[in-house]
């Protein structure tokens, strides 16, 4: 048997490809003390916690939040007592986003996780690597990895006025997968999917496309709600279950 | 500082991947009725028991197969709906490795609704990270 269709019973496999975490950021914010406020026009504005970094292009961002650094949420997840959190990225910054905030919370304790995206475009650039103190064990191979069935780009055309079009990717794992999508929401900003319908918070302006992502046994299918009139690139991650 | 170009390389120690990858499932059995005006709140708890970890929190509908990422404002269940309610999702990391997830149905029908039964699966996947 060989081992790329045998992935489920390696640790790890150089053939495979994995996520690249290129930077984890830690701590906390106040705000308004330390965001700023980017007007998003017709929809009002947005209080954002910028994270300054040095990689040179956006990057895959995961979030995860804390009103009390014990009880920990997911990026973004809608909570019906609490906040909704967000996430993206730009060449610069790393954006926490937080479009309900009440004023019962001051400070907000966030985990970023930054995953870099292949050939995002032509530059491959040079970037520091990281190391932890804390942490000096990068790699254990006795540890399993989530190891990549495939990965790639997705391009959606210009629309405008809610338009949809779903692109799917197909696969033959005979499961619905685990799966990842980060979408161009803005041109030049990379988002964790952002889609929700009439009730999405993160629909901050109408400039902004939505999207939402489908996974079946078959294939994975993204769909955007157009609104920006531009065209829009989605990097989708479909991975093999370790079960 | 070591300078990498992460584009072309398969695996380098000085960038992370995420170790200790587990996957953890609880079910959430949906049926019964919600009124007008109403929510009704479901849940599974699953024990997770990793320290360090984060993770990637994903919900199918075992009836008709539908899987979703719960993220970033993806609150869309793979729920099946009756009429225009609405399903919301969320899922809690709390402090004693235990993760709960969260469906949350709200009926602005105009009349009460009988749900669907269907058992939607949480699956938590689990990584150790260099916090």
């Amino acid at each position: 048997m060989s081992v790329s269709s045998n992935a489920k019973d390696l640790m790890f496999f150089s053939g495979f490809t994995v996520d690249k975490i290129v930077r984890v950021y830690t701590g906390s914010y106040k705000i308004p003390t330390n965001t700023i406020t980017r007007d998003y026009g017709f929809l009002g504005t947005q209080e954002l916690f910028r994270i300054p970094h040095d990689l040179g292009r956006p990057v895959a961002t995961d979030l995860q939040w804390s009103i009390d650094n014990v009880n920990w949420r997911e990026g973004g997840v809608y909570d019906n007592t609490l906040f909704t959190m967000g996430t993206f990225s730009d060449k610069d910054y790393i954006y926490i986003i937080a479009p309900y905030v009440s004023s019962s919370a001051s400070t907000f304790y966030y985990r970023v996780y930054c995953r870099w995206i292949d050939d995002f475009d032509n530059t491959n650039p040079s970037i520091t690597a990281i190391s932890y103190n804390s942490q000096p064990i990068q790699f254990d191979s006795r540890k399993n990895f989530q190891k990549a069935y495939e990965m790639g780009v997705i391009n959606f055309t210009a629309g405008t006025g809610g338009a949809t079009q779903t692109v799917s990717v197909p696969h033959t794992l005979g499961y619905a997968p685990n799966a990842k999508v980060w979408v161009e929401s803005f041109k030049d900003e990379v988002w964790l999917l952002n889609g929700g319908g009439l009730s999405n918070l993160f629909n901050v302006s109408l400039n902004q496309d939505e999207y939402e992502l489908t996974i079946t046994n078959s294939d994975i299918s993204v769909k955007i709600f157009k609104y920006s009139n531009q065209a829009r690139r989605a990097w989708y991650r479909i991975y093999y279950d370790a079960d | 500082m070591t300078q990498i170009k992460p584009d072309k390389i398969i695996f380098y120690s000085g960038v992370d991947t995420y170790l200790n990858f587990q996957t953890y499932t609880g079910d959430i059995v949906i049926s019964g009725t919600v009124a007008n005006g109403a929510s009704e709140s479901f849940e599974t708890v699953i024990s997770v028991p990793q320290s360090n970890t984060r993770a990637d929190v994903y919900l199918q509908n075992l009836n008709t197969g539908i899987k979703r990422p719960i993220e970033n404002g993806l609150r869309l269940a793979p729920y099946q709906n009756v009429s225009t309610e609405v399903c919301r999702a969320f899922a809690l990391f709390g402090s004693g490795n235990q993760v709960t997830v969260f469906l949350s149905i709200t009926n602005n029908t105009g009349a009460t609704i009988t749900l669907t039964n269907q058992t939607i699966r949480a699956t938590i996947v689990a990584y150790v990270i260099p916090l």
